[in-house]
C-alpha cells in the first residue's frame, strides 16, 4: 500500500525533512507492506490540507491546528500557553500526550476528518532586530511581527507593538523598516533570509510553536487499515514526531547560530537580569491566567511539567524519547477504537 | 507516480489550445481529468473545490491589480504621453529609438514593480499605441514590451528572487545584485536586437522616427507628473514607508491624486481603467488558478523524479548539466507558471549544484532569467497574454508571440553569457 | 425569454462592477493603513487579511460572467484565420457549452466548500482578534454559477439571435 504524504513544506524545511524520514520508518515498521509518496507544497499546501485529506488527494498531512482556528478551539488552547516553553522536545510531547488524551480535541479531529498521531515543536523563540534591545526601555515603541497572541500580549506588556504580516513578508518589511524586527526562532535567519537583513538577536527566551499535528490521517485512510497496520503505522509516526523536534529546535537552531556568529553584521545580546526577570515574570502571569481561564489549559500546563521531567531524565535523542513516550502515551491507546 | 500520464497532460493541453479552448478552461480541463485518472475523481474534485480560493486569496497577489489601475489610470489621463515624448527627444535618432525607449522606460518601472505581468500592462498600455501610431509593425511592437516586461523580475524588487532566495536559502541581497547586472543585460540585448531589425527590416520597425524639434524644454515640463509619481513609489519603498506588495496601491492613489491636481481625472478616464483593471485581472487570474492546477497535477505525477533521472543520468560536465537545466526551465517555461516550476524542480536541482560547486546567487539569477523567458514563450505566456489584453485593438495572441521571438533569441544568447561567465553575473554580489 | 435573458446580462455587468468597487476599496485600505503607520505609528494589522479575503476574491470571481460574455478570456487563437464561418460558429458554441459544465463543476464543488467553511465559522486569528472569514468563500460559487449560465446563454446566442442579441445590447450599453 503506497500513501500519499503531504508535508506541506519544502524540502529544507523541518516537516519535509520529518517526512522523509517517516516514509523510511513507515516501511521499517510494516517489513515494507506500507510505503509513502512525500508531496511538494505545490501539489497540497498548509491552507489546502483539510481539503486535500477529506478529499483523499494526500493520506496523511501536516496541519497546523491553529491555521484552522475554528475547526480546532479547543486543541487551540495549548497555543495560547505558548510562553510556557522552555524545554522543545518537552512540549512537543506534552502537545501530544494533550492531543491524544483530551475528548474534545479528539472530537475536533473527527469532525476535520482526520487522525491525531502527535506533535513536534519548534525551538525557543528569541528576538531578532534591526534595533538593539539590552533592557526592557529599548523595547518602547518597536513594531515586532508577531506569530501569535501569547507574543502579541509579550510585546504589548513592554511598549512594543505587535504588527501582524505575513511570515514571507518578514524579509522584506525588516528590510525596508516597515518592522523593527520579529519574535521569531533563531532558524528564520535561514529559512527567510533574515540573516541578511537583521543586525541584532536578543537572547530573551519567548516561547515555543508547538500546536502542530505531524501526521494527521485521513479518517478513510485510517478505517481502512487493520489492527496490525494500525499499530505498525503509528509506531512509524511515534517515531517522525521527535524528527521534527530535533530538526527544527536543534540542528537548524546551531546551523542558525552558527551562521549568526560567522556574520560580523550581527550581534547577539545577552539582555541584562533585570530584563530576563520581567520577561519571565510575565510569562508565569500570563500562563497562570490561561490555565485558570480554562481547565483544558490547566491540563495542558501539568503535562508540560511532566515532560520536562522525562526529557531531563531521557536526553534530547529522538528514538529515545520515542520509546519513552510509545510506554508513556501510545501503550495506553486502543488503536482498535482510536479516533473512531 | 504516473510520469506518463503527466506527458500525456502536456499533449492534450497543446490539443486543446489548437482547438481553440481559452487558455484557463484548457488547463482546469486537463488538470481534472489527469488527476482523475490517476488517483480518482474525489481528490479531482477536491482540487477544483480548494484551488482557487486559495489560489486568488492572496495578499502577495494583491499587487497585481493595483499595478496595473496605476499603469491604465496613467495611461488615461495622458500622464505618461509626456515620458514618451521626452524618449523620442532623447533616444529618437537610434534606429527603432521609441521601442529601444519603451524597452528602458520598462526598466525604469522594474524598480518600483515586483512582477512581470505588472510591468508589461503598465507599459503596454502606453507605448504600444505610440509605436504602432509611429509606424511599427505591431506585433513586434507588442512584442518588445511583453519581452520588455520580463525585466520587470530581474530587476531588483522581484517576487520571484524573494521566493528563490528562502527555498534555496540564500541571500535575497545577492540574488538581487546579480539580477541587476541580467536585468541590465537583458535591456541592452533587446535595444540591440531592435536596432538590427530596424536596420534590415524597415517594413518591421522604421529606421527613424520623426523628430520633435524646437520643444526641448517644453517636453521637460510634461515630465513632471511622472516625475513625481516615481519619486512617490521610489522613494517611499527604499526609504521604507511601505513595501513592494502596498507600492501598488499608493503608486495608483498618488496617480489619481497627481492627475486630479493637474486636471487631467476625467470620469471617463476614472471608469475606463477601472474597467481595463477589472478585465485583464480577472482573466489573469482564471489562468493562474488554471495553471495552479496543473502544477499540482504535474506534482502528484512524479515529474521531480522524471527530471531527478535526467540530471542524474551520469557524471555530467559544467556544460553538460547546464545544457540540460535550461532545456529542462524552457520545456517547464512553455506551460507552467513561474512559482510552481521552482517548487518542482528546486529540490532536485540544489543539491547537485552543490556537488558541482556552482554557486547559489548565480543559479538563483539564472533560473528567474529563464522562468522569465517562460513568461513570453507559446502556449502558456502570461505576459504576452495581459500584452494581447491591453493592446486588443492592434494584435492578436498569436501575433504577439510572432513578435517575441527575435527577443527571446536575444534570451538565449544572454543565458549562454552567463553560463559562459558566470563573474558577469557574481560581480556585484561579489563587492558586497 | 429576451428580457429574462437581458436582466442576466445586466446581472453579470453589475457584478462586474462590484469587482470595480473592490479594486477601488483595495487601493484606499491599503493606502489608509500605509499612511496611518508612518503618520500615526499606528497599524490597522486586518489590512493583508482583509485584501487577500474579501477584495482579491471579489475582483477574481464575481466578474466571470461579464468577462465572459465581454468575449475578454484569453485564447491561442492558433486556427481562428483557418475557419470558415460555419465552423467557428460550431467550435464556438462546442467551447462555450464546455465551458459551461467547468464553471458549474467548480460551481458546484465551491458551494459545498463555501457551506462547510459556514458550518465551521472559519476564522483567522490576528494577533488578540478572530476575524470571522467564512463570508468570503461564497464569491467563488456565485462568480462560478453565473459565469456557467452565461456561458450556456452564449452559446444559445451563437445559435439563436433571440438570446444573442439581447445580451450584445445589455453589455454595450451605457
Ligand atoms: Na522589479
Ligand atoms: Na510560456
Amino acid at each position: 500500500q503506497n500513501l500519499l504524504l503531504a508535508p506541506a513544506a519544502p524540502g529544507p524545511h523541518p516537516a519535509n525533512y520529518m517526512y522523509q524520514q517517516f516514509a523510511t520508518f513507515l516501511e521499517e515498521e510494516s517489513g515494507g507492506a506500507m510505503t509513502g509518496t512525500v508531496l511538494g507544497p505545490e501539489v497540497v499546501s498548509l491552507p489546502q490540507m483539510k481539503d486535500a485529506l477529506q478529499t483523499g488527494l494526500a493520506n496523511v498531512g501536516n496541519a497546523l491546528p491553529l491555521y484552522f482556528a475554528a475547526d480546532f478551539p479547543q486543541t487551540g488552547v495549548a497555543g495560547d500557553l505558548a510562553l510556557l516553553g522552555r524545554s522543545p522536545h518537552a512540549m512537543a510531547w506534552a502537545m501530544t500526550e494533550f492531543g491524544v488524551t483530551c475528548a474534545p480535541c479528539q472530537d475536533e479531529f473527527k469532525e476535520f476528518g482526520a487522525v491525531f498521531l502527535g506533535a513536534g515543536s519548534s525551538d525557543v523563540y528569541v528576538l531578532i532586530t534591526t534595533k538593539p534591545v539590552r533592557s526592557v526601555d529599548d523595547l518602547q515603541g518597536l513594531r515586532l511581527r508577531s506569530g501569535g497572541a501569547p507574543y502579541s500580549r509579550w510585546a504589548e506588556n513592554f511598549g512594543a507593538t505587535p504588527v501582524n504580516l505575513p511570515v514571507g513578508d518578514t524579509f522584506e518589511a525588516m528590510s525596508q523598516g516597515t518592522i523593527d524586527g520579529t519574535m521569531a526562532s533563531i532558524v528564520d535567519m535561514l529559512s527567510y533570509r533574515l540573516v541578511d537583513v537583521a543586525k541584532y538577536v536578543t537572547d530573551v527566551p519567548l516561547g515555543t510553536y508547538h500546536v502542530t499535528s505531524n501526521f494527521t490521517t485521513a479518517l478513510d485512510t485510517w478505517n481502512d487499515m487493520s489492527l496490525e497496520q494500525r499499530t505498525q503505522f503509528v509506531k512509524a509516526a511515534n517515531r517522525g514526531d521527535p524528527q521534527l523536534t530535533d530538526r527544527w529546535g536543534f540542528q537548524l537552531p546551531a546551523e542558525a547560530r552558527a551562521a549568526v556568529e560567522a556574520n560580523s553584521d550581527i550581534e547577539v545580546i545577552t539582555p541584562d537580569a533585570d530584563f530576563l526577570a520581567a520577561s519571565e515574570a510575565f510569562a508565569a502571569a500570563d500562563v497562570a491566567a490561561k490555565a485558570a481561564e480554562n481547565p483544558l489549559s490547566a491540563d495542558f500546563a501539568a503535562l508540560v511539567e511532566k515532560w520536562e521531567a522525562i526529557v531531563e531524565e531521557v536526553g534530547n535523542d529522538p528514538e529515545a524519547l520515542a520509546a519513552r513516550a510509545w510506554d508513556e502515551i501510545w501503550a495506553k491507546v486502543d488503536l482498535e477504537t482510536y479516533g473512531q | 507516480m504516473s510520469v506518463e500520464i503527466g506527458l500525456w497532460g502536456v499533449a492534450a493541453l497543446g490539443v486543446l489550445l489548437v482547438l481553440r479552448l481559452p487558455v484557463a478552461l484548457a488547463l482546469i480541463i486537463v488538470s481534472f481529468t489527469g488527476i482523475w485518472a490517476m488517483i480518482g475523481l474525489k481528490p479531482a474534485m477536491g482540487i477544483l473545490q480548494n484551488t482557487p480560493y486559495s489560489f486568488v486569496a492572496s495578499w502577495t497577489m494583491s499587487a497585481v491589480p493595483m499595478f496595473l489601475l496605476m499603469g491604465f489610470v496613467a495611461f488615461h489621463t495622458g500622464m505618461t504621453a509626456g515620458l514618451f515624448d521626452a524618449a523620442k527627444v532623447v533616444l529618437a535618432r537610434l534606429p527603432g529609438g521609441l521601442a529601444i525607449s519603451s524597452i528602458f522606460a520598462c526598466s525604469a518601472f522594474a524598480s518600483v514593480s515586483g512582477s512581470s505581468v505588472a510591468t508589461a500592462a503598465a507599459m503596454g498600455r502606453i507605448a504600444i499605441p505610440e509605436m504602432v501610431r509611429a509606424g511599427y509593425r505591431p506585433s513586434i511592437a507588442a512584442g518588445s514590451i511583453a519581452a520588455g516586461g520580463t525585466i520587470g523580475a530581474l530587476i531588483p524588487p522581484s517576487i520571484l528572487m524573494i521566493i528563490y532566495g528562502i527555498i534555496a536559502e540564500t541571500s535575497v541581497t545577492q540574488v538581487f545584485l546579480g539580477g541587476l547586472t541580467i536585468g541590465i543585460l537583458t535591456a541592452i540585448s533587446y535595444a540591440i536586437v531592435v536596432v538590427i531589425i530596424s536596420v534590415t527590416r524597415p517594413d518591421l520597425i522604421p529606421p527613424r522616427t520623426e523628430v520633435i524639434r524646437g520643444e526641448g524644454a517644453r517636453v521637460f515640463v510634461k515630465l513632471l507628473p511622472v516625475g513625481a509619481l516615481v519619486l512617490l513609489v521610489f522613494g517611499g519603498l527604499f526609504s521604507g514607508l511601505f513595501t513592494a506588495t502596498e507600492a501598488g496601491a499608493v503608486g495608483a492613489l498618488g496617480t489619481v491624486v497627481i492627475t486630479a491636481a493637474t486636471g487631467k481625472l476625467t470620469r471617463k478616464a476614472i471608469s475606463r481603467s477601472l474597467i481595463e483593471t477589472v478585465t485583464t485581472t480577472g482573466s489573469l487570474l482564471i489562468i493562474g488558478i488554471g495553471a495552479t492546477m496543473f502544477t499540482r497535477f504535474l506534482g502528484l505525477s512524479g515529474l521531480q523524479n522524471f527530471i531527478a533521472q535526467a540530471v542524474a543520468g551520469a557524471d555530467l560536465s559544467y556544460v553538460g548539466l547546464m545544457l540540460i537545466i535550461v532545456v529542462i526551465y524552457l520545456i517547464l517555461g512553455t506551460f507552467m507558471e513561474p512559482f510552481g516550476a521552482m517548487l518542482i524542480t528546486l529540490p532536485v536541482f540544489l543539491p547537485v549544484l552543490g556537488a558541482q560547486d556552482i554557486s547559489l546567487v548565480w543559479f538563483g539569477v539564472l533560473v528567474v532569467k529563464l522562468l522569465e523567458v517562460g513568461m513570453i514563450t507559446p502556449p502558456v505566456g502570461l505576459n504576452v497574454f495581459v500584452i494581447r489584453n491591453v493592446a486588443a485593438a492592434h494584435v492578436t495572441t498569436v501575433q504577439v508571440f510572432k513578435g517575441v521571438i527575435p527577443f527571446i533569441i536575444a534570451d538565449v544568447f544572454v543565458v549562454a553569457l552567463v553560463i559562459a561567465v558566470p563573474a558577469l553575473v557574481l560581480f556585484l554580489p561579489g563587492l558586497l | 425569454m429576451q428580457r429574462l435573458v437581458k436582466l442576466a446580462a445586466l446581472l453579470a455587468k453589475t457584478l462586474g462592477y462590484i469587482g470595480a468597487l473592490a479594486v477601488v476599496a483595495m487601493m484606499l485600505h491599503i493606502s489608509l493603513d500605509v499612511i496611518l503607520r508612518n503618520a500615526f505609528r499606528y497599524s490597522m494589522n486586518t489590512v493583508p487579511e482583509i485584501v487577500a479575503r474579501y477584495y482579491m476574491t471579489a475582483l477574481a470571481f464575481l466578474p466571470l460572467a461579464w468577462l465572459e460574455m465581454r468575449r475578454d478570456m484569453i485564447s491561442v487563437e492558433l486556427l481562428d484565420f483557418a475557419l470558415s464561418a460555419r465552423a467557428r460558429r460550431i467550435s464556438d458554441v462546442s467551447v462555450m457549452l464546455l465551458a459551461s459544465v467547468v464553471y458549474g463543476l467548480l460551481a458546484w464543488t465551491n458551494w459545498g466548500k463555501a457551506m462547510r467553511e459556514t458550518r465551521v465559522g472559519t476564522l483567522v486569528e490576528i494577533a488578540d482578534y478572530k476575524m470571522a472569514v467564512w463570508h468570503s468563500f461564497y464569491f467563488a460559487p456565485i462568480g462560478f454559477t453565473l459565469a456557467a449560465v452565461a456561458c450556456l446563454l452564449l452559446a444559445f446566442g451563437r445559435l439563436f439571435p433571440v438570446i444573442g442579441t439581447p445580451i450584445e445590447e445589455a453589455i454595450h450599453e451605457r
